[in-house]
């Protein structure tokens, strides 16, 4: 079952590759770089999706006190913020060519850093040796209210300053088909990474936990 | 003319070694469990 599971993933990955290399339309002006988007893009968009799990197993530890909630969490939160990280360095990659310079205080840049720095917050939190419920209970709280800065980070785009938003994405739908479907192809393989990788971590954390006798 | 390559394949990259390497730590961690 796990093996086969990878293989596909496997799969789904080397052909998003091949969509995104040769089968994607080159943009003027921007070339190869254009292409970073369709990492970009669906790596956030599995972060998201991730933390949103981090806030669901949030709700679901503090009604159930279950460590099970809690590991789902954990898994999430890491998955999350691993693409987050991706997101915030890829992103700069593509603006250095494309804006000139790698980085621009902008609504959106902002509150995706704030969203990494929080989890970051949520890690060391996690790794200060309080007892096992404790840390749950605590992560489970952070989870939750981590995640509101989510709709912050979607609206952002509205929010401030219309002038000096850099964002191009509103109207993706408008988009010629020959960017849509790989992109969604590509949305799609990042999603399937992100829960084959909670799977894995979830399985990992579940042994650990079992390790030091908590389960 | 400039095609910005090196942008993209610095990108692909990157993302590649951190999410093979997050998957060479957890098999790993998994199999010394």
């Amino acid at each position: 079952m796990n093996l086969s599971l990878f293989i596909l993933l496997l799969i789904v990955m080397l052909s998003n590759l091949v969509s995104i290399i040769f089968l994607t339309p080159m943009v003027p002006d921007q070339e190869w770089a254009q292409k970073i988007f369709y990492l970009h893009v669906p790596l956030a968009w599995a972060g998201f999706l991730s933390y949103f799990f981090v806030m669901l197993a949030g709700f679901g530890y503090l009604f159930s006190k279950k460590l099970e909630y809690d590991r789902i969490g954990h898994a999430a939160a890491e998955i999350g913020t691993i693409f987050t990280g991706l997101v915030l360095v890829t992103g700069p990659i593509w603006a250095t060519p494309v804006w000139g310079k790698p980085w621009v205080w902008e609504p959106r840049l902002i509150t995706t850093l704030v969203l990494f720095v929080i989890y970051a917050g949520y890690f060391i939190l996690r790794n200060v040796g309080i007892y096992r419920q404790r840390v749950a209970l605590i992560s489970a709280i952070i989870g939750i209210i981590a995640f509101l800065d989510i709709p912050i980070i979607f609206a952002s785009v509205n929010f401030w300053a219309a002038e000096i938003q850099s964002h191009p994405q509103m109207g993706m739908s408008k988009q010629p088909s020959g960017i849509l479907s790989p992109f969604l192809f590509s949305l799609f393989a990042f999603t399937n990474l992100m829960i084959t990788m909670l799977y894995l971590r979830m399985k990992v954390l579940y042994l650990e936990d079992k390790e030091k006798n908590y389960v | 003319m400039y095609n910005y390559l090196e942008y993209f394949l610095a990108a692909l990259l990157i993302v590649f070694i951190v999410i093979f390497s997050w998957f060479l730590l957890n098999i790993k961690k998994l199999k010394n469990l």
